[in-house]
């Protein structure tokens, strides 16, 4: 584990030096990751003008949106589409190190280009209590690890499908619509909510950003931190097992 | 008039080379289905806490909505297969092959190749937009109509220029890639310009004119517009659309090809 962990972290390095010369690129694709919370933000501020833990969640939620954002369908799924992943599979290393640094490094990027844009709207809307963000951050660290699992997951459908891109856009859009940004899970309809917050995307997403933002009681905490680590273990589970039955599926250039 | 009939039959193609893999043309299907659902279910979550948003009911939302499906469609059928992939060409010189051929070069490297699926999009917009219009209290007038039928081609036109002048780019900074930054301001557009703030509205209106594709023809259908709009779109529609040609006449003199 603690090899994995010092493999990663060697990956991370290199792939956010290597993103320098992507800078333009990058904060592309950052503006488009802060458009759904934006666009949320504005709706519901229009929609409920006096609800200020709105506009705060909204806020938290652009913050753990840029941390836990994957790209594995680009990363993991192109190299399989290209036959490229035996690069990784023929080095002495578990694969899954090369692409967890990987997306370490860009969510990394994502934080340092987003905090302009993060620090704007904090001034805007009074800011964040920082212990509510301190009580977060796990929150935030197990929504980073546990949307790399099921990107991950999601993308392996390309050792049996062309359509993974496809694929992992259905995960986002679920993501989108249960997870919190769509609306947010407190103001989901009665029946809907406990059912969105047992489901991993409020683990991912609108969980971290309620705690963020100050928006929980103390037991909701608890099962939120309990769902989590949940959807933790089974993303685990399940990106083991889809990886171990799609590699003998997987051609390389010249197979 | 040939290019109409180039645009008719380069559609055609497109549909017999898609449907030779059935099973991704249904996804991209199911892709549309989905993508619709998500936004009305986005719109009634809204108004369950709401009846009415800067002066929208549940009912104007879902044709501007629709509107946005329609417009969204649109360019995912015929100006997005081209235009996404236009700075990988102009890098790699692929653009050659495009001018070459014996057809104006913008309009092949605009609209030459077309993604059929994209009209499921279309026709789950206009579904969208009369189930929104059957719930009001008054149906469209004849000038109603006759106005969204004139905004809705100037939208169209609109569109088309923003979208490919935004690729055009890559000819005179090849490693820059706008398509992400134009798909981003796109999604601003799904809601009315009376939410944003005064800059982004003003953005939206005067800078990038998206304000024009989807609100304008919603406005039309439920009696909020004017031959004024009309003669705004059709203004800002000529200048976007002198600034593409420019921007191609300029860009192609600077190409270099793949053999130069």
């Amino acid at each position: 584990m603690t090899r994995t962990l010092h493999l990663t972290l060697v990956f991370a390095k290199q792939s956010f030096l290597q993103w320098l010369a992507w800078r333009s690129f990058l904060v592309t694709i950052v503006l488009e990751k802060a458009v759904t919370p934006l666009v949320g933000l504005a709706v519901w501020r229009a929609a409920l003008p006096d609800a200020g833990v709105v506009s705060r969640y909204y806020v938290a939620l652009l913050l753990v949106q840029l941390l836990t954002v994957s790209y594995e369908h680009h990363t993991l799924a192109n190299r399989i589409y290209e036959g490229t992943l035996t690069h990784e599979l023929v080095k002495p290393i578990p694969a899954v190190t090369v692409f967890a640094g990987e997306a370490a490094a860009s969510r990394m990027w994502h934080l340092v280009i987003g905090f302009p844009l993060i620090a704007v709207l904090w001034e805007l809307i009074g800011g964040l209590a920082w212990g509510h963000v301190a009580l977060a951050l796990p929150a935030i660290v197990l929504a980073m690890i546990t949307r790399f699992l099921m990107t991950w997951t999601l993308a392996l459908t390309a050792c049996w499908s062309q359509q993974a891109h496809g694929v992992v856009g259905f995960g986002e859009t679920l993501l989108f619509l249960l997870g919190g940004t769509a609306v947010p899970l407190s103001l989901m309809p009665g029946a809907l909510e406990p059912v969105a917050r047992a489901l991993p995307f409020a683990a991912m997403l609108g969980f971290p950003a309620e705690l963020a933002s100050g928006g929980l009681g103390g037991g909701q905490i608890l099962f939120g931190y309990l769902w989590q680590l949940t959807w933790l273990a089974v993303f685990g589970w399940l990106a083991r097992a889809v990886w171990r039955a799609g590699l003998p599926r997987f051609a390389a250039v010249g197979g | 008039m040939r290019l109409a009939r180039y645009l008719v039959l380069a559609l055609g193609f497109s549909f017999a080379r898609d449907l030779a893999y059935r099973l991704n043309f249904g996804f991209g299907l199911l892709q549309a289905l989905v993508l619709a659902a998500a936004g009305i279910f986005t719109i009634d979550m809204v108004y369950g806490h709401v009846t009415e948003l800067v002066g929208w009911s549940y009912a104007d939302m879902l044709v501007l909505f629709g509107m946005f499906q329609v417009m969204s469609g649109l360019v995912a059928t015929f100006v997005e297969p081209n235009t996404r992939w236009f700075g990988n060409s102009v890098r790699s010189g692929a653009l050659d092959d495009t001018l070459l051929k014996p057809m104006p070069g913008l309009f092949l490297a605009s609209l030459g190749r077309h993604t059929p699926a994209g009209l499921v999009q279309v026709v789950v917009g206009l579904a969208t937009v009369t189930g929104g219009l059957a719930m009001r209290t008054r149906w469209p007038s004849a000038i109603d109509v006759a106005l969204w039928i004139a905004l809705l081609a100037l939208g169209v036109v609109i569109v088309w220029a923003l979208r490919v002048s935004t690729a055009l780019v890559a000819l005179w900074a090849p490693a820059l890639t706008l398509d992400i930054v134009y798909d981003s301001a796109w999604q601003f557009t799904r809601y009315p310009l009376g939410m944003y703030g005064r800059s982004l509205r003003a953005g939206l209106m005067w800078v990038v004119p998206l304000t024009y594709v989807a609100t304008a023809p919603a406005l039309a259908l439920l009696g909020r517009a004017s031959g004024l709009m009309v003669v705004g779109a059709a203004g800002v529609g000529a200048a976007l659309v002198a600034l593409t040609v420019a921007m191609w006449r300029g860009g192609i003199a600077r190409y270099m090809g793949a053999t130069s």
